[in-house]
């Protein structure tokens, strides 16, 4: 009797379970990884006489929420740099010397550090010394690499601001009136219209969101480490003219960074489209064997500050040989069910409501990982029998063959036509096989 | 609370039912499937957006086919648990 309730209750959990678990994974969540943007900036210096230099602004530059209103680079004697500006206090300034980014060539700097201040409660308005950079002695000969970024050290390598954007097409390579030797290039990421002086801030996006990280794998060698990071994310609210890019993945790994610096972060920003998707975030750096830690934790820049995320995991690995050995990751938060106005409330003789409404969100209010023992369920059976042979078809599918003598070329009017019909069509599949799947079930005979 | 009850239970009883797969081995797709599937590829890549053949592959593969396979083991199952001699 027990063996036949077990197997009937497969007829009936399966589908269900199977459902649940594959549907995220369809169109939907594969849509997310063509929107993954990644690439550099940076900026090259190298003071060799006192001067007072104004970066022009472009007004192609596209971040948004972090208007800069005017760049001054200041040559301090001829040994030192202030670089000034007013901007939101959203704008992160980041500078790297001689480690950390590694993408410009001849960098190097003299000893020393130079200090970075993150600004706070800046108005628009107001003008803010970021770097003051007579720390370090920056002579003839060196140069010194600085980075601003609204979002991200690898957004999109198209979104340059340059010295001058209409000669340097936002890069200093194509840019003819630019002077390494005293002009400064700088190049801000982001995704939405700079505001040249004198215009009004745009309206300061907000968005709140349930993430959860669901997977992680380390690979890659000494020289490249490789994150491919499984998450969730739901936007629940959004508020924005202009910004689409407000969320980021966030990773900071000591023992080879300085995790004391912001400079020491690499963050990727996430398309706000929701579902389940995966992120690879490389690291380049030359790794010695040991071990290090990986924090990677989900911020919302506008609403969230450095010290504050929606979801964190923690990632162990190790390197030996050269490669990446093992992994380990653990999950400490996560942004589920943060919005979902589910608060315990203050029990007490003056609030016996409160005790009521924390009795009812306790019994029937789940906790946020309770569907985990589902995924438990199936990494068990997802590389088995009969089930592996629809994951490793959809993998195979998925990838692209370039060598393809076959192209169906673009549809026209695909997301205005077509995809509302093929989810039609997809959903009336499903309807009339559940339909029928049901109907031939009440009609075995067991 | 009651919800969590309700869930932990199906996953249990996922769990026990799902247990016998994991015993199996991997799959590794033999190579002229898996070759097969590559010259499908784009075929499959152009007209998926117009036609669900994810959806279709979905219910027959993870649907279908485990439902027909759970079944012909139950029958089997019950044929053996008939024939035994000593139950009725």
């Amino acid at each position: 009797m027990i063996l036949k309730l077990l197997i009937l209750s497969a007829f009936i959990v399966w589908p269900l379970l199977l459902i649940s678990i594959f549907l995220p994974f369809t169109a939907s969540a594969q849509s997310l990884f063509g929107n993954i943007e990644t690439a550099t900036s940076s900026l090259t210096f190298s003071p060799s006489t006192a001067s007072l230099l104004t970066v022009g602004l472009s007004n192609n530059f596209v971040g948004s929420g972090e208007t800069i209103k005017s760049i001054t680079l200041k040559t301090n004697t001829g040994i030192g740099l202030d670089l000034a500006f007013s901007m939101n206090p959203n704008l992160l300034g980041m500078y790297s010397c001689d480690s950390g980014w590694q993408q410009i060539n001849g960098l190097s700097c003299n000893t020393g550090s130079p200090i970075l201040h993150t600004p706070t409660n800046v108005e628009y308005t107001d003008s803010y010394a970021v770097i003051y950079y007579n720390d370090v002695v920056a002579t003839s000969g060196h140069k010194m690499a600085i980075q601003y970024q609204t979002n991200d050290v690898n957004s999109n390598p198209f979104n340059f601001f340059g010295y001058s954007s209409s000669t340097c097409n936002f890069r200093p390579s194509q840019c003819s009136s630019f002077d390494p030797t005293k002009d400064i290039f700088i190049s801000f990421n982001g995704n939405s219209p700079f505001l040249p002086d004198g215009q009004t801030p745009p309206i300061t996006p907000t968005i709140d969101f349930n993430t959860r990280f669901l997977d992680a794998t380390v690979s890659g060698a000494s020289t490249t480490v490789n994150f491919d990071i499984d998450y969730f994310l739901n936007t629940s609210e959004f508020q924005s003219n202009t910004r689409t890019d407000a969320i980021q993945i966030v990773v900071l790994a000591n023992g080879f960074f300085n995790d004391q610096q912001v400079a020491s972060e690499r963050r990727f920003i996430l398309p706000l489209s929701n579902g389940t998707s995966t992120k690879n975030i490389p690291i380049d750096h030359t790794f010695n064997n040991g071990n290090y830690i990986a924090y990677v934790n989900f911020y919302n820049v506008n609403t969230d500050s450095l010290t504050f995320f929606r979801s964190n995991i923690v990632i162990d690995f190790a390197i030996n040989g050269g490669i990446v050995s093992s992994f380990d990751v653990v999950e400490i938060t996560n942004g589920l069910g943060q919005s979902q106005n589910v608060q315990y409330q203050d029990c007490s003789f003056t609030n016996i409501f409160g005790c009521v409404v924390n009795a009812l969100i306790y019994t029937f209010v789940p906790q946020n990982d309770i569907f985990d023992s589902f995924s438990d369920v199936y990494a068990t059976i997802e590389n088995k029998p009969p089930f592996a042979y629809y994951t490793a078809t959809t993998d195979l599918l998925s990838i692209s063959t370039s060598t393809s003598a076959f192209t169906f070329g673009t549809v026209p009017f695909q997301t205005e036509i077509f995809d509302p019909i093929r989810d039609g069509v997809s959903g009336v599949i499903i309807l009339a096989y559940i339909y029928f799947f049901t109907s031939r079930l009440f009609k075995i005979n067991i | 609370m009651i919800w969590e009850f309700i869930i932990n239970s199906i996953a249990f009883a996922l769990r026990v039912v799902t247990t016998p797969i994991t015993l199996l081995n991997d799959v590794t797709l033999p190579s002229e499937i898996t070759n097969g599937i590559a010259i499908i590829s784009p075929y499959y890549s152009s007209l998926n957006p117009i036609l669900p053949i994810d959806t279709i592959l979905f219910l027959i593969t993870v649907v279908e086919i485990p439902f027909l396979v759970g079944l012909g083991v139950y029958f089997v199952i019950r044929w053996i648990y008939q024939k035994l001699p000593f139950l009725n």
